[in-house]
């Protein structure tokens, strides 16, 4: 079992914001190339499979090292491409039967629902302090009306 | 209805996909799972492409191409790649609420570039997200 360790945390959480800010950089350019009338899954099929192009040079090491790891950790890796794929197919379907006032609010939601999965199935591997909740949940709630913002 | 239907099963793909990459993270570092899972998303994508909308893979253009290009650096090699590791080295309850604040920078993007308004509901929402950060960061224990 590999664990980070509390030392890892604040340089995870400068990772989790520096990917918040590289998807809304992303979000600009995606919302450039839909105007070209090119379909969303043609889009999601080439950029994930360059992706995996531009990525094999700096997992290779990685990938080296974790030939022995268990073999439940490549078949968990391999159902998160389906379930992005899926994820981005169903956000792009909301958004043609709603509005976007409508969409963005509730997608931005879905950290308590992998907060409630991580509460049921791993306890004991993650920290659910009242700090950690309530700052989860005002965080949750901000980027919801950050959302309803940018929309109006 | 169906507009929000989409978006609640939208909220469900996300959230899944959040719990598995903790769980594969576990065995295999975050670079493997990235790596695995944009090629799985490709091939599932080019799929469902080639079956469905064959006729707009003869349509593609350099230019288009060039964009695909681009957001695949951004997207997959620096998002999703640092998301993961987000979520390995701080856990779900810390990293996916973090995530969650691309609308934020988004609009930080807009007001800066685009000279896009600062309203109060941005204000107030920034404020949430800036006091729900202190607390997640002031917090230590487990990841």
């Amino acid at each position: 079992m590999r664990d980070a360790g509390t030392k890892m945390v604040p340089l995870g959480i400068v990772a989790a914001l520096s990917a918040a800010a590289f998807y809304a950089a992303t979000s600009v350019m995606v919302r450039i190339v839909m105007k070209t009338d090119v379909h969303p899954f043609v889009m999601v099929a080439f950029t994930s499979a360059l992706g995996a192009a531009l990525l094999l040079p700096v997992a290779a090491r990685g990938l080296k090292e974790d030939r022995k790891a268990p073999l439940r950790g490549f078949a968990w890796a391999a159902l998160t491409g389906p379930l992005t794929l899926a994820a981005v197919g169903f956000f792009y379907s909301a958004l043609q039967h709603s509005p976007v006032v409508v969409v963005n609010p509730l997608v931005a939601t879905y950290p308590l629902g992998s907060i409630l999965l991580a509460r049921l199935f791993l306890s004991r591997h993650e920290s659910f302090s009242p700090s950690v909740v309530i700052g989860a949940l005002l965080v949750v709630g901000g980027s919801v009306l950050v959302s309803i913002a940018a929309v109006n | 209805m169906l507009g929000v239907v989409y978006s609640l099963l939208t909220v469900a793909g996300f959230a899944f996909t959040y719990f598995i990459v903790r769980l594969a993270t576990q065995h295999i570092r975050a670079s493997t799972v990235t790596l695995i899972s944009a090629t799985v998303s490709g091939i599932v994508g080019f799929a469902i492409v080639a079956i469905f909308l064959r006729e707009q893979l003869l349509g593609i253009t350099l230019v288009a191409f060039g964009w695909f290009l681009l957001v695949a650096f951004t997207q997959v090699l620096l998002a999703r790649y640092l998301s993961y590791t987000s979520v390995h080295w701080a856990g779900i309850t810390r990293a996916t609420p973090i995530l969650s604040t691309t609308p934020l920078f988004a609009m930080i993007l807009g007001v800066v570039f685009l000279d896009e308004r600062v309203t109060p509901l941005l204000l107030i929402g920034t404020l949430a997200i800036t006091a729900g950060i202190i607390l997640i960061v002031r917090q230590q224990g487990r990841a």
